[in-house]
């Protein structure tokens, strides 16, 4: 579980959201940052060949209904970032879902 | 006239155009034309080639997502009032286009005009009934 500007987040809140969005789960990473005593989140989600267009305004959707999704089941704002596939680092199969550079 | 494209999907970050660019350039693909969307967070590069399934699997191989759309290529005079005159038989007809780009040939007086429609097949009769020349693959790819 994570704790995020003082909410209870846990990844499989984020995965049903995206399952939800994409009907497969998608290789994902949640990347925590803090900005001015403010926790921040990043979700960077791999395009899959399932949901890629060759049109922007299609791609673009995409990242906002993530965001959405996330933001409803979860009830906090996250940045959604797509990112090339295979660029999130695995370890045995298993991909590292939570990067926490919060610090202290 | 139609014409598959391959899309490419980059992430916004530099070297990111050149990694899918040196891909092709290692499997010996040439590429015949291309345009880049770019948007704040993302971009995507479609390409036209001529052998697209071997590009799309070494584009694939590298570890690139690759969607295939058919576009439709017709050619025009290249001369002013070239494309407007198409944009106005495609505005009649109602079409709605997505995006398009053109490029002109080597030889010859002619540019080509590449347009991706939200429905293809009804673009193509419109096309054909107004007298525009369509591009077929073979003219395309015969420059390498």
């Amino acid at each position: 579980m994570l704790i995020i500007r003082g909410v209870n987040v846990f990844p499989s809140q984020i995965e049903a959201a995206l399952l939800q969005v994409e009907g497969t789960l998608p290789h994902y990473q949640i990347v925590l940052t803090r900005e001015r005593d403010l926790d921040q989140v990043e979700v960077q989600v791999e395009v899959t060949p399932n949901v890629f267009s060759d049109e922007v305004r299609v791609v673009a959707d995409l990242q906002k209904k993530i965001a959405h999704s996330i933001e409803t089941i979860t009830g906090i704002r996250v940045a959604l970032r797509l990112v090339a596939p295979y660029t999130i680092q695995r370890s045995e199969g298993k991909a590292k879902r939570v990067i926490d550079k919060r610090g202290g | 006239m139609k014409i598959e494209q391959l899309s490419v999907f980059l992430e916004s970050e530099p070297g990111q155009l050149r990694l899918a660019c040196d891909v092709l350039a290692g499997a010996g693909i040439n590429i015949v034309t291309l345009t880049l969307a770019d948007s704040e967070q993302f971009g995507i590069l479609r390409l036209i080639v001529r052998d697209w399934q071997k590009a799309k699997t070494v584009l694939e191989q590298a570890g690139c997502v690759v969607k295939v759309t058919q576009v439709l290529a017709v050619e025009v005079a290249d001369r002013p009032g070239g494309l407007a005159r198409i944009l106005a038989i495609v505005d009649r007809a109602g079409l709605n286009i997505e995006y398009m780009y053109a490029f002109t040939e080597k030889r010859g007086d002619r540019a080509v005009l590449v347009f991706r429609f939200t429905d293809p097949d009804a673009a193509v009769p419109v096309l054909l009934g107004n007298g525009i020349n369509p591009v077929q693959p073979v003219e395309l790819f015969s420059g390498g």
